[in-house]
């Protein structure tokens, strides 16, 4: 599987996708952010591959579960690499239901950030 | 001839027309120790001792000798004689005496007087004992009763038609084909017989007999004739039978209690319906007034055509039995009443023929009143139970909402230290950890205020304040979240708004319903007025965001609630409870109107002066 070009970070938390847009520019990596699914959808847009996606659980309008399902059901975007990040308790039961490549439970270190998406990111430039 | 009348038992004698004797003989003569040559001369009126003219002794020889011949009974020193008085003619006709007979009939009157007086004693016997006799003439089909049995039937004499089949149409109409049958079935037989049944008397009411009777039987073994006594035992077969319900009663009681044990209270009171039956009636429906309106429970009946029960009735609602009869059917509704509320109701229902009594509705409201107590502990058990469940969501909530803050300092903190953020973004790095140190203090905040309504320890200090000075402070220092929502805000001020209000508590009033409105506002405009009316400020803060779904809006003051799930929004859920709290211990109100899609408004009313 080759590695993302790109990551989206999606939270509704706006001081966590800024701190964590903030870690990844500064690392290299190549950010977008978006604050719920419906809004992440929207910047998925055609040819291009599926960038890393990390994915916060609740959110307003599009929440994290209804995202995934919505992004499974595009073709595209079956093998697209999401990291769950969530606060709620148990995470990591649902998110080995739901096909995603890691989970980071908050909160985590920055090295623990850092490690999962360098394995599943192309590395800095 | 003399003689012959010496033998006789009885006195024989002669009268001229002035009733002197001419001849007299027999037992009265000798008893009375003279000789018939003594008395022959002596008057009639001598003799008994009387010239009283309407003495019958005297009487009846008077009309003999006007031709007509006389018998009557006579007392005469102690005994009793039939006596025959016969006119004495001439061969011209003319009569010229008269000639008598007396026998002594003492013995025969002391019998007939006993069998008479026994009689009469027969008849108080029966009257008293209520016992009635009745022969029925199998081949005739004629039925005679006594006089107490018509007295038990309350048939005057002489109304009763005297057949088998008058009989059988005043038997209860629901015993009449036993009754016949215990009948019928002696004749066969031919034994003695016993059996009970009721009887409908002239005037309605309803009576129980106790038969026993004896086939009299002809030579081939024929059955001629049923006699028998009936005993009305209306009054024992009623203190029997309000023993055996009393009984029944406490075992269907004690049934019903085990059942209501359960915390599972709807199972429970559908169980306690099919156990009230056939005890209780033929249906039986169960009805629950919680969450609003009556909503029926159980609805069971022995007859699957039938319909259970009414409408229920409003005075049940009300708190009270009510017994009803109609042609069709009897009802007995009792409400489950528990602490002064009513929280359901108990129908029974039966034929027509069955009329709730008494002790029916004790029994019933002993019932209603152990149902009424499960309903009440299982609601106290929900209602333990949600409070259990609101704690553990508090917990998971408040943990989330914990851990939000918590990661962004954590990640600000090691980005800078460990420089993994670029120089430019410092300052933002440190306003991230400040920003996000103010959101848990605010938590923290809450869940004290949270402990501290509970405990009844919010204290007020009073002073004179603007409302709109206050609106103006919390919209500044939330300038910052203003801006990031993105909606805009507009304050309007009518009038000079100032009262004796606790600040600290007003700002924090004002900053969680601001709060909320940037939250759920969708970035649309928010408008805050501030207005006096009479003795009164008024504060409305509307947005136009996603509003309050009806169901929702009347517990979105209760803590933990909120308009929509947590999964989609942050905070704890606390917001509008403690404005709640806060508006209620300045003895003002708050309320909130909404339509889905269209935004909320929220509106406090405070009285500018302090009422405590």
């Amino acid at each position: 599987m080759s590695l993302a070009e790109r990551i989206l970070v999606i939270d509704d938390d706006d001081d966590i996708r800024a701190v964590m847009q903030e870690i990844l520019a500064a690392a290299g990596y190549q950010v977008d952010v978006a604050r719920d699914g419906a809004e992440a959808l929207a910047k998925l847009p055609g040819p291009a591959p599926p960038p890393l996606i990390l994915l916060d659980m609740m959110m307003p309008n599009m929440d994290g579960e209804m995202f995934l399902k919505a992004l499974r059901s595009q073709p595209r975007m079956l093998d697209a690499p999401v990291v769950v990040v969530s606060g709620s308790a148990g995470v990591r039961q649902r998110a080995s239901a739901l096909d995603v490549a890691a989970c980071l439970e908050k909160p985590f270190e920055l090295d623990d950030l850092l490690g999962v998406v360098g394995r599943l990111a192309r590395a800095p430039h | 001839m003399r003689l012959v009348f010496r033998r006789m038992p009885g006195t024989v004698w002669a009268v001229d027309r002035k009733l002197c004797f001419t001849y007299a003989a027999g037992r009265l003569i000798d008893e009375a120790g003279l000789q018939p040559a003594e008395v022959v001369g002596t008057t009639v009126q001598a003799f008994l001792g009387t010239s009283d003219p309407t003495d019958p002794g005297i009487a009846h020889h008077l009309a003999a000798l006007q031709g007509e011949g006389q018998s009557f009974e006579y007392r005469y020193h102690d005994r009793w004689y039939a006596v025959l008085i016969d006119p004495l003619p001439a061969p011209d006709g003319a009569v010229v005496g008269c000639v008598g007979t007396a026998i002594d009939i003492t013995d025969r009157r002391a019998v007939e007087e006993r069998l008479a007086a026994s009689e009469a004693r027969l008849v108080e016997a029966q009257r008293t004992a209520h016992v009635g006799s009745f022969e029925w003439d199998v081949r005739s089909n004629v039925v005679t009763w006594t006089e107490e049995l018509h007295r038990i039937y309350g048939v005057d004499p002489g109304q009763f038609p005297g057949t088998l089949e008058a009989f059988l149409a005043r038997v209860y109409p629901p015993d009449v084909e036993r009754t016949r049958d215990v009948v019928l079935d002696a004749c066969r037989r031919g034994g003695p017989f016993e059996y009970d049944h009721r009887i409908v008397r002239s005037d309605g009411s309803v009576r129980s007999l106790h038969t026993r009777g004896e086939v009299i039987k002809d030579e081939q073994g024929n059955a001629t004739r049923l006699v028998g006594s009936c005993w009305d035992v209306t009054e024992l077969a009623e203190a029997t039978r309000s023993r055996e319900e009393l009984l029944r009663g406490a075992v269907f009681l004690s049934d019903a209690s085990r059942l209501l044990v359960s915390l599972e209270v709807e199972r429970a009171l559908e169980g306690v319906a099919r156990l009230a039956l056939p005890y209780m009636g033929s249906g039986c429906a169960v009805d629950l007034f919680q969450d609003g309106g009556p909503r029926r429970l159980a609805a069971i009946s022995l007859d699957p055509r039938a319909t259970i029960a009414p409408a229920l009735n409003p005075s049940v609602l009300a708190g009270n039995t009510v017994v009803v009869h109609d042609a069709t059917a009897s009802y007995l509704s009792v409400p489950l009443l528990a602490h002064d509320k009513v929280s359901g109701a108990i129908t029974f229902c039966a034929p027509a023929d069955r009329r709730y009594q008494p002790c029916d509705r004790a029994v019933a409201e002993e019932l209603a009143r152990r149902a009424a107590l499960a309903v009440d502990n299982a609601d106290l058990y929900r209602r333990a139970q949600q409070a259990l469940k609101a704690r553990d969501q508090l917990l998971s909530v408040a943990a989330h909402e914990i851990r939000g803050p918590l990661t962004s300092i954590h990640l600000a903190a090691q980005a800078i230290r460990k420089g993994n953020a670029r120089s430019e973004a410092m300052m933002a790095m440190l306003a991230v950890i400040e920003r996000e140190d103010r959101r848990l203090s605010r938590f923290v905040d809450e869940l004290v205020d949270l402990g501290r309504f509970r405990d009844g320890r919010l204290e007020l200090n009073y002073e004179p304040v603007s409302l709109g000075e206050v609106v103006r402070d919390v919209a500044h220092r939330m300038d910052d979240d203003i801006v990031r929502s993105g909606s805009s805000l507009s304050v309007a001020t009518d009038g000079n708004a100032v009262g004796q209000w606790d600040r600290f508590r007003l700002e924090q009033v004002v900053t969680n319903l601001l709060s909320n409105a940037l939250k759920y506002g969708q970035g649309r405009p928010i408008q805050i007025r501030i207005a006096v009316q009479g003795d009164h400020a008024v504060l409305t803060i509307q947005d136009r965001g996603i509003g309050i779904e009806p169901d929702v809006i009347s517990r979105v003051f209760l803590p933990f609630e909120r308009g929509v799930s947590e999964r989609h929004y942050g905070g704890l859920g606390l917001g509008l409870h403690i404005v709640k709290t806060i508006v209620e211990a300045m003895a003002g109100s708050v309320k909130a109107e909404s339509t889905p899609e269209n935004g909320t408004v929220f509106t406090v009313e405070l009285p500018l002066a302090s009422r405590t």
